[in-house]
């Protein structure tokens, strides 16, 4: 069956058209002011990478924030299955899957046959996430492509006082006309979302494997941190780690043909019943 | 006498004296005995899946309130043409009980006893009595729509009843206050299976003016407690007895066990069944044997039904055919939808799922009873009474729910668990933890839904559906 999964995040759409596990295409595209005329544009991108019809598709699954704006989708789901599923497939032995995105930072815990098994987010504020990065780096004129180099190069990471976006913000001002270097001021950035992130790993008690998906996972700085902030190393997917979601949505809209597939007729009766004398 | 309440703001409900049984016994289920009687089964199963399948699946309206939820608990047009011959017997073993609330509204001239839903009608069936029981309002209740339903507990609740008390008890105390149920003379109930229902006899008897006789329940799971309940049986029986001026008839007790017994044969086979996959047999049909165990146990026609869904579920069994055609989900679930039986023949039709392993109620357990001797007998029918639905689960420690549950999951390959939760019910948000550990340890994925089960004032049937909808799509079952 061909499916496709569709995650509409707060920054990016990604669509991700999958053949049981396997991906065929994907694509990835920004937000913007009309968002419908986004989705499609990102499904039909994704179609023509993977060269597949669109009367091919047989389900569509649509998760994220903007989920409900997906028209034709035949279910909508939370994120936390998406991401449940998606790691589970790409590595059974993982049991707790990171997301950090554009606003949201999910840690969704997997059980060993891939369903969730508890879910943690942090609270909705641009301070511990994606879009906090993309502000700072425009504060700072740096291109978004080159904060990794910049914060690994970093000697002594600026520790953020401000909670808040907005006023964290105001404070990187005050650093740079200060004279704090960028180098330093992104590392923390970058230290302030991974701090985040480490506690929603601690809070969920989890043990295993951590993997570690979602678009700022892509900052390879990020990763550095992260795993010396949980003093373990992180799976990294084979995958573009931005399409977790949305790969794992493509999964679930496989439905049952993607958690295993029903055996032998009548094999699990071991014929009749006694009547029971007692307990 | 009318009851007349103000339910909403607009509209002024009006439930009249005994109009539930009256509808029941001269309406509804004659008339479908009738059909029965005079169309051909295939017949009836053409109707209902093409004619009558439409009106009653889509929510209650106006126009299919008052046969919605019955048919709904005759299988919602999903039976096969074989299957709706069990239904000739189960409309015997309904007209059968309501007799027992028409004649003495007719014509007083056998004591009338309200019996607690755990304590065996056999007893019942050895006196020249005409019994009734109270919870049975719940289900019953139900076939008239949720006015009906939501009026008889808004006025228990209007009466000072506990809002937080098991919606059952509250039926059949609002089936009292809105006169349901002609005035008995003689209560007999039992400790079991909560407090909920423990609270409820003594206010039923408060109101009512009659002498009460309570079983009382002990904790324990061993031949100890078997006999201090035996002993309490005993003592039940010289108290109606004494109250009613007759002997217990034991012959007539013993033909009623014999009964029980070759029921309990066929519906526990018919609960093995659904260990096959794919299951031959369907919850619903489980879910009204245990209804029609509630209302006609030690009734020839109650055996006659098992027998029926046992022979054409073992045929389907031998073909390796499932009572789906595609069976694509196995649920475990426990407790039973009484005021949202429509979500059975829903899962089945909308997801290809199936409850297996039984639900509360439709699982049977039931121990075999020694017809030997009256000392073995009060023995049996002690173990019986102990290890009814419900009783065997939450009368004692939580072991004796758990090794249930545990053994459940074991055998009935289930691909995830599904609890309705019920308000009232304190033990099952109890061990709501440890269910949750028990399914996190196998990896199972579980849906603990927050309802009551007999109270649709408390959770939509829509906002069920939409919960068990999102959790079988995202855990990539459907």
């Amino acid at each position: 069956m061909i499916a496709s999964g569709f995650d509409i995040g707060t920054r990016f759409v990604k669509v991700c058209i999958v053949e049981g596990r396997n991906v065929l295409g994907y694509s990835i595209e920004e937000t913007g002011k009309d968002m419908r005329r986004i989705i499609k544009a990102a499904y039909k991108r994704a179609l023509e990478r993977s060269g597949v019809k669109k009367r091919a598709v047989e389900r569509r699954m649509a998760t994220g924030y903007g989920s409900e704006l997906v028209r034709k989708a035949d279910a909508v789901v939370p994120e936390a299955p998406c991401l449940a599923r998606a790691v589970h497939a790409l590595n059974p032995e993982i049991r707790l899957a990171v997301d950090v995105g554009g606003l949201f930072i999910n840690v969704t815990g997997v059980g060993a046959r891939g369903f969730v098994d508890g879910t943690l987010t942090n609270d909705k504020c641009a301070a511990g996430s994606g879009k906090f990065l993309e502000m700072v780096s425009e504060t700072l004129s740096v291109p978004f492509d080159s904060i990794s180099d910049m914060a690994l190069r970093s000697n002594s990471p600026y520790a953020i006082n401000s909670q808040c976006a907005v006023f964290a913000e105001s404070e990187i001002i005050s650093q740079v006309n200060g004279g704090r270097s960028g180098e330093d001021i992104l590392a923390g950035v970058l230290k302030s979302i991974v701090l985040r992130a480490a506690t929603l790993v601690e809070r969920s008690d989890a043990s295993g494997m951590v993997a570690l998906c979602g678009g700022i996972s892509k900052i390879p700085a990020f990763r550095v941190l992260f795993e010396r902030t949980i003093k373990s190393d992180a799976y990294i997917p084979p995958l573009d780690p931005q399409i977790i979601a949305a790969y794992g949505a493509a999964l679930l809209a496989e439905g049952r043909a993607a958690v295993r597939n029903k055996g032998s007729v009548g094999a699990a009766c071991p014929g009749h019943a006694r009547v029971m004398e007692s307990r | 006498m009318n009851v007349r309440i103000n339910l909403r703001a607009k509209t002024v409900f009006e439930l009249k004296e005994y109009r539930i049984v009256r509808y029941l016994y001269y309406v509804l289920i004659r008339g479908y005995y009738l059909a029965l009687l005079l169309l051909p089964y295939g017949v009836i199963s053409l109707v209902a899946r093409y004619v009558l399948h439409p009106f009653i699946f889509n929510k209650e309206t106006r126009f299919n309130k008052y046969i919605r939820s019955a048919l709904l608990w005759m299988g919602g047009g999903l039976h096969k043409a074989a299957d709706y011959r069990a239904h000739l017997p189960i409309m015997r073993i309904i007209l059968d009980y309501l007799r027992h609330h028409v004649e003495p509204i007719k014509n007083r001239k056998k004591p009338l006893i309200y019996l607690g839903w755990c304590v065996s009608p056999e007893f019942m069936r050895a006196f020249d009595v005409h019994y009734i029981i109270p919870e049975a309002f719940s289900v019953t209740g139900s076939w008239l729509g949720r006015d009906v339903s939501n009026h008889m507990l808004e006025v228990l609740e209007s009466e000072g009843g506990s809002i937080e008390s098991c919606s059952a008890s509250k039926f059949a105390a609002g089936a009292y206050f809105t006169r349901q149920m002609p005035d008995p003379d003689l209560i007999v109930t039992s400790s079991h299976p909560c407090d909920s229902g423990v609270s409820f006899y003594p206010t039923l008897q408060n109101v009512t003016r009659v002498p009460m006789y309570v079983l009382d329940t002990p904790y324990g799971d061993d031949e100890d407690s078997y006999r201090y309940f035996a002993g309490n049986l005993k003592a039940m029986i010289s108290f109606i007895e004494k109250n009613t001026g007759q002997k217990i008839d034991w012959d007539r007790l013993r033909r009623s066990c014999e009964e029980l017994n070759k029921t309990n044969f066929y519906l526990q086979e018919l609960t093995a069944m659904t260990r096959a996959i794919p299951s031959p047999v369907s919850s619903q049909q489980l879910t009204v044997a245990w209804a029609m165990k509630l209302m006609g146990s030690g009734s020839p026609h109650l055996t006659e039904m098992a027998r029926i869904m046992y022979e054409n579920a073992k045929k389907r069994l031998d073909r390796g055919q499932g009572w789906l055609r595609e069976e694509r989900i196995r649920v475990i679930w426990w407790d039973v939808p009484i005021a949202f039986v429509s979500l059975y023949p829903w899962i089945e039709k909308e997801f290809g799922a199936m409850i297996v392993g039984g639900d509360l109620m439709g699982r049977c357990n039931t121990p075999y009873v020694d017809t030997s001797s009256e000392e073995s007998m009060m023995l049996s029918l002690a173990k019986v009474h102990l290890n009814a639905s419900m009783v065997r689960n939450v009368r004692g420690t939580q072991e004796l729910f758990m090794d249930e549950f545990e053994q459940i999951i074991a055998e009935y390959s289930g691909d995830c668990f599904i609890f309705v939760g019920h308000n009232g019910c304190k033990h099952g948000w109890g061990y709501g933890r440890i269910k949750k550990d028990i399914c996190k340890r196998i990896g199972l994925p579980a849906l603990h839904m927050s309802s009551d089960y007999s109270d649709s004032r408390n959770t939509s049937e829509e906002s069920l559906k939409k919960q068990i909808s999102d959790f079988f799509i995202g855990n990539g079952l459907a």
